[in-house]
């Protein structure tokens, strides 16, 4: 089994989800995460899941033939992911070039957010999921979120395994 | 019957802890080890009161009475004092300066020029001159001891020195701060702030009035530089451990690490290529180092040949630091009778 990730548009309505995870239980694929995020009336969805190379072809092949479904990028996916958590000025200090700056390190990409804010005077919490191709890329991600949470004085608060390795 | 001769300097909690060990358990020493533990000196900061087998009940009542040991003794430094009494170990139990490692470091100092063994529960010296401590110890042929400063109660050098003499330990992790591990647990099952979680710890007598030292990571890197000088031989100080506390840490924080699966600990980390860590980490809840709650400490040893080894115990109160103390004039004790 290897691991791919699939990034497709669908339209926000019932039903459309199931319409691209069925195809791949039937191909014997196995869904390892999924994200979806709404935006306006379509919905982004970023699965990874692993199969064997053949049925991830298969699978490729279906889902290309729905329709209302836009397919951004289906490949081998993400080795890993990792959680990790910022504290502070999160909002303020433009949130969106803080994800942008880690999707911009070549292998590894940002695809969940939750972001508290208890108070808008006070300091906010958030939670990001980063998938990263190899270790070279979580070095250079762990390298690129330091550099960052340095640069905005937010904390940062990486898992004990990202801590041990790099 | 052997007998050793204890100068205490440092009559605070831990110290106080001691006396209480000694009154409840002196007699139970001496019929089961043969091991008769003399009291010849107690200093606190204001004073030194000298005799030939003080009672540490009646030390207890005179602290607690008056204060302080110089009302029945007398107005002298330790380390003067030191040198007039014959004792077998001191035992240094004055709080922890982590920037000079003082008044301790000069204590233990003075008691290796002298040829005589030492006992500590005071991290300050060691996190700042263990080198130094340990060379003028082995050029005196004298035996230092320091169980109490990492995790109280939890044995980690003695199990390390005695009982895994065949692998070498490749690092070690884990939470070393049961204060700090308190405050974690109770913002995490009461959805309190940082600050209502050391006000309940200072309520409950687990945190202390300035709790800086335990909540900004110090503590636990006093610790870590213990251990990876110890137990993983890397000749280190406190200037050398990268260090984050807890005091950014949010409820809003906690509560995201949950859902996705972490505890949020502060984990202090040394390897054997000179790694020396502390800050909080996100830690899977099937780690046992996340299951670690309230004022528990874990350390977690990956060795060359033993695999994993977990150590767990009470980091902190006054009779768990009292009875790793204990321990270490007794392994003093037993082998300075067989060394002769």
């Amino acid at each position: 089994m290897k691991r791919f990730e699939l990034d497709v548009v669908l339209p926000d309505k019932p039903g459309q989800l199931v319409k691209i995870l069925e195809p791949l239980s039937e191909v014997g694929g196995n869904v390892i995460s999924i994200s979806h995020s709404r935006d306006g009336d379509r919905a982004r969805v970023h699965v990874v899941f692993e199969a064997d190379e053949e049925a991830a072809e298969e699978y490729s092949r279906r889902i290309s033939e729905l329709e209302d479904v836009k397919i951004l990028r289906f490949g081998r996916g993400p080795g890993h992911e990792m959680e990790v958590i910022l504290i502070g000025h999160i909002v303020d200090t433009d949130i969106k070039d803080t994800i942008d700056r880690v999707n911009a390190v070549e292998g590894v990409q940002v695809v969940d957010v939750d972001l508290e804010m208890p108070d808008p005077e006070k300091r906010s919490s958030a939670g990001f999921t980063v998938i990263y191709e190899d270790e070279e890329a979580l070095r250079e991600a762990v390298k690129v979120i330091e550099e960052i949470a340095e640069e905005k004085d937010l904390t940062v608060i990486f898992p004990m395994e990202v801590v041990r390795c790099v | 019957m052997r007998v050793v001769r204890l100068f205490v300097v440092g009559l605070g909690a831990v110290g106080q802890g001691l006396m209480r060990l000694l009154k409840k358990k002196r007699e139970q020493y001496a019929r089961e080890l043969g091991l008769r533990v003399e009291l010849v000196g107690v200093a606190d900061s204001r004073g030194v009161w000298t005799g030939e087998d003080l009672d540490p009940e009646e030390v207890l009542r005179v602290k607690s009475e008056h204060g302080t040991v110089a009302e029945v003794g007398e107005e002298v430094e330790a380390v003067q004092a030191m040198e007039d009494v014959e004792f077998d170990v001191l035992v240094e139990l004055t709080p922890t300066d982590i920037e000079t490692g003082e008044p301790g470091l000069s204590h233990i100092m003075k008691a290796i020029e002298l040829g005589r063994h030492v006992v500590t529960a005071n991290k300050g010296p060691l996190a700042v001159a263990y080198g130094e401590i340990m060379r003028a110890a082995e050029e005196n042929g004298v035996m230092i001891r320091y169980e109490a400063t990492a995790g109280g109660a939890m044995p980690v050098f003695n199990l390390v020195r005695e009982t895994l003499k065949s692998v070498d330990v490749l690092s070690i992790e884990g939470v070393l701060n049961g204060t700090v591990n308190y405050v974690l647990t109770r913002m995490e099952s009461e959805g309190i702030s940082l600050d209502d979680a050391i006000a309940d710890a200072q309520s409950r007598g687990i945190a202390e009035a300035d709790p800086s030292m335990d909540i900004e990571g110090w503590d636990t890197a006093c610790k870590i530089v213990i251990l990876a000088n110890s137990i993983l031989d890397v000749p280190c100080t406190i200037d050398d451990v990268d260090v984050t506390g807890i005091e950014d840490i949010t409820p809003e924080a906690i509560r995201i690490a949950n859902e996705r699966g972490y505890r949020i600990k502060l984990v202090g980390r040394a390897d054997r290529d000179g790694n020396l860590v502390v800050r909080p980490c996100l830690v899977p809840k099937s780690d046992p180092i996340a299951r670690v709650r309230g004022v528990m400490n874990v350390v977690r040893l990956e060795t060359d040949v033993a695999g994993t080894i977990y150590v767990s115990g009470r980091g902190a109160g006054p009779l768990e630091t009292a009875s790793a103390v204990m321990s270490d004039i007794i392994s003093i004790a037993e082998r300075a009778s067989r060394e002769g």
